[in-house]
């Protein structure tokens, strides 16, 4: 799975340590979920969106290998 | 998000208190037993030394439980991922090194073996858990 939240860290100049602190994880988990080692759970999908003010399919999009079963 | 089943944060570090100990004596026990009384000394002292295993045992296994079963500062979705992920693994090495044992191993050398069975699938966990938990 592919995520923008590098870019839109960037664009509102946000630290992995400060989004981590807005919706309450650590900054690893962050770090994690940007190199996509990890696939966070719909609820922290969701308030990564809310922080973002955007919606979760802006940020994250299905990439070919999430068909394989 | 609130978590079920984990002791409070707090508790890790009374795991490391009560563990380090636990198991330097469990293995002065298991490989100098020569240091502790023997029959020949008083019954007090005799009868403290045939709890030294006892103490050893329940310290070592009490320890790890805090250590990876409490939950850490961080603790978020990502942690008991990984602490889950690590139970599983450990309880597949642990039930492969049974197996293994049971097949090659008999009369003495198993019971050794069981010995350290009694503490080895918490120890695996945790250390794979600490593996993890620094990679990530």
């Amino acid at each position: 799975m592919k995520n923008t939240i590098k870019v839109e860290r960037a664009k509102k100049d946000m630290t992995q340590e400060g989004l981590a602190a807005k919706i309450g994880v650590s900054r690893q988990t962050i770090n994690s979920i940007e190199k996509g080692k990890y696939v966070p759970s719909t609820l922290l999908a969701l308030k990564i969106a809310e922080i973002f003010e955007t919606t979760v399919n802006e940020i994250f999009d299905l990439e070919e290998g999430d068909w394989d079963h | 998000m609130k978590t079920q089943f984990l002791f409070p944060n707090a508790f890790k570090k009374w795991g490391w208190i009560i563990l380090t100990p636990s198991f330097i004596l469990g293995i002065l026990v298991l490989f100098a037993a020569s240091v502790f009384p023997t029959e020949t000394d008083s019954s007090i002292i005799k009868q403290f030394g045939d709890f030294l295993d006892e103490i050893a045992l329940v310290g070592t296994l009490v320890g790890l439980m805090f250590i990876g079963f409490s939950e850490l500062k961080e603790e978020d979705e990502y942690v008991q991922k990984i602490r889950l992920e690590s139970l599983l693994w450990a309880t597949y090495l642990n039930i492969g090194l049974i197996i293994l044992s049971t097949l090659f191993v008999y009369s003495d050398g198993y019971f050794e073996v069981m010995t350290y069975n009694l503490f080895a699938l918490p120890l695996f966990f945790v250390i794979r858990f600490h593996y993890y938990l620094s990679r990530r």
